[in-house]
């Protein structure tokens, strides 16, 4: 399932470089001026598609691509406040990108639940599953039998790959008013829902 | 008790402070009565900061604030001689842990609160917390300031408002101590309970473990239209969960793609006059900062003699189902809590262990939503003020449950 995964992510860092080969992609910085403005408007095009998937099926990939840091890139912390991003912010958008089969029936599930929230694009990211380093020791202090019982549980759910997608949207009510409304989900590569809130 | 004597001058002149500093002196008596010694710290007043060996702070910020709180509580426990020898010592002495209670007179334009950076990715830039005045002396970051051990409670001022709105804080808490720690309290009668339709569930799970039954109003149908002075009459535990806006005066429903107005701070001036608690899990629903009782809910309450508040200062969450989580879980901790007779500060300190432990077992760690439910909430009013403890389920009073309560100090 990871090299599955693996070569998803693989097909979206292809997808963003549309039009070129994908043995190409590690060639960029010699690109003229032309192929350049050439892949913005690509990418423009691209991002008003709403089928990603579809498009992401149809590229044809041998192996994944070599990741390019641009300056970009190096000026953004690597995992900040916890959370490792795997996307940019633009691709975050794109949850078929991510795990496009299992997302999907996420998504399905969400917009059943949460109708004001159809046609909204989520951010996606894979969580990184925090160290709560003296989380539990802070617990004892306050209350020592809370404590003592989470010192003796199993952690094995720190392994789960696991991702968070969040549908924001604002809405209007009928009152004229503007109320933000936000939906998280979290979910493992298969598509189960571990936890969904939203917001109050 | 901790402000800073210049900023409450400025906003209210100095016949206003002589009113809070004479009202001051009256609520002290009345701590005194429930064997609570008030001591008072003007943080940028050299008199009254020198009682500490400290000098005023020219500054006022939340970290230099901070800085001085520690070095007040440190002075007090080397006082009383009741500093713990060991984290194990202070554990030891109860599952109440610090026995010196901070509250804050003022709101955040008096004693900031801090800015933490928001752990969760949503559209708050940082969240408004007092959870590091609670903590102990070090490095104040989101991470470390989860699970403060100190109980904390601000009576806050908004902007714009009167210095009415801190004189009746101080009224309701003495009136409201003495109130609600001398009466047997039932759960079915002096409850009420209102939450959006879509929160159904979660609500009534959160209702019915804190051993109500009746009184739950949904949005809709209802909505602000339909709120009576029977729906605030007699009842001291106030319990909504229903959405809340930064821009809005409002508190909204929501059932599907409606989101109907549940209730508005004139409807609580109009009918809200009890000595009550109200836990909110609205989002901004403790938003007071250049806000006034006309647009804020909470400050509504507060002025018409709710001896507390509790509520999120930015975008909270909560599950539409059990298992209840975050908001649900930090409403329904503090409700069992208070019931079995903790003071409200120790109250909240207590129901966020109970948050995290709960999302650590379920989860194997703490996610960014649980993170920022931690730091969001804070408490308006008094810390130290309790209820006679209630059995749980029968919604009775028990008069005789063994435990003690042992005097403090704010």
């Amino acid at each position: 399932m990871s090299k599955t995964l693996d070569r998803k992510q693989g097909l979206r860092d292809n997808d963003t470089a549309r039009g070129t080969r994908r043995s190409d992609v590690g060639k960029r910085s010699k690109r003229t001026e032309t192929t350049k403005a050439q892949e913005k408007a690509d990418t423009a095009s691209a991002a008003k598609r709403p089928e990603i998937e579809k498009r992401s099926r149809k590229t044809v990939t041998t192996k994944a691509p070599k990741k390019i840091e641009t300056a970009r890139d190096a000026r953004k912390p690597k995992a900040s406040r916890g959370v490792e991003r795997t996307e940019t912010k633009r691709d975050a958008a794109r949850p078929g990108l991510v795990v496009p089969r299992a997302f999907n029936n996420v998504r399905k599930e969400i917009v059943s639940r949460f109708p004001e929230m159809k046609g909204v694009r989520p951010s996606v990211v894979k969580r990184k599953v925090p160290a709560d380093v003296g989380i539990v020791d802070m617990i004892g202090k306050i209350d020592g039998e809370l404590g003592a019982t989470l010192a003796k549980m199993k952690t094995s759910a720190r392994k789960r790959e696991i991702y968070c997608a969040s549908f924001e949207k604002k809405i209007k009510t009928s009152g004229g008013s503007v109320l933000q409304k936000i939906v998280r989900v979290t979910f493992d590569k298969e598509g189960h829902i571990l936890k969904l809130v939203a917001s109050k | 008790m901790v402000s800073s004597l210049q900023r409450l001058r400025q906003r209210y002149g100095r016949p206003g402070l002589e009113r809070i500093l004479s009202s001051l002196e009256s609520y002290g008596d009345c701590l005194s009565e429930r064997r609570i010694e008030l001591t008072t710290a003007f943080i940028d007043d050299g008199p009254s900061i020198a009682q500490f060996g400290l000098k005023p702070l020219k500054a006022i910020t939340s970290t230099s604030v901070k800085g001085a709180i520690d070095r007040i509580v440190a002075e007090l426990s080397t006082r009383r001689g009741a500093r713990p020898k060991s984290s194990r010592d202070a554990a030891q002495r109860g599952s109440h842990g610090s026995d010196i209670s901070v509250l804050i007179l003022g709101g955040g334009e008096v004693i900031p609160y801090f800015r933490l950076s928001n752990p969760a990715f949503d559209s708050d830039s940082s969240v408004l917390s007092d959870n590091p005045y609670g903590c102990h002396t070090g490095t104040v970051s989101s991470e470390k300031c989860l699970l403060p051990d100190r109980p904390v409670g601000r009576m806050p001022d908004g902007n714009g408002s009167t210095v009415q709105l801190l004189l009746n804080q101080m009224a309701a808490a003495s009136e409201g101590a003495a109130w609600l720690s001398a009466n047997p309290l039932s759960l079915q009668k002096s409850s009420f309970g209102y939450t959006a339709a879509i929160w159904r569930k979660a609500s009534l799970k959160v209702w019915r473990d804190i051993g109500c039954s009746g009184n739950l109003k949904l949005c809709p149908p209802l909505s602000r239209q339909d709120a009576t002075a029977a729906w605030f009459m007699n009842k001291n535990f106030l319990y909504f969960n229903v959405h809340g806006s930064d821009t809005e005066p409002f508190w909204f429903g929501q059932d599907g793609t409606s989101f109907p107005r549940a209730l508005s701070p004139s409807d609580v001036t109009r009918f809200g006059r009890g000595k009550s608690l109200v836990v909110t899990e609205a989002c901004y629903g403790a938003i007071e900062m250049s806000k006034k009782r006309d647009t804020s809910i909470s400050l509504a309450f507060l002025s018409t003699g709710s001896a507390c508040v509790i509520g999120s200062t930015c975008i909270a969450y909560g599950a539409l189902a059990p298992p209840v989580s975050e908001a649900d879980l930090i409403a329904l901790s503090f409700f069992r809590n208070v019931h079995k007779g903790m003071a409200f500060g120790q109250a909240l300190v207590n129901a966020r262990a109970q948050l995290a432990t709960v999302a650590i077992s379920r989860q194997g760690y703490l996610d960014e939503d649980d993170k920022k439910t931690l730091l969001q909430f804070v408490l308006f009013g008094d810390p130290t003020i309790s209820v006679l403890p209630i059995s749980a389920g029968s919604g009775k009073n028990v008069k005789d449950t063994g435990q003690k309560t042992g005097p403090t100090r704010q």
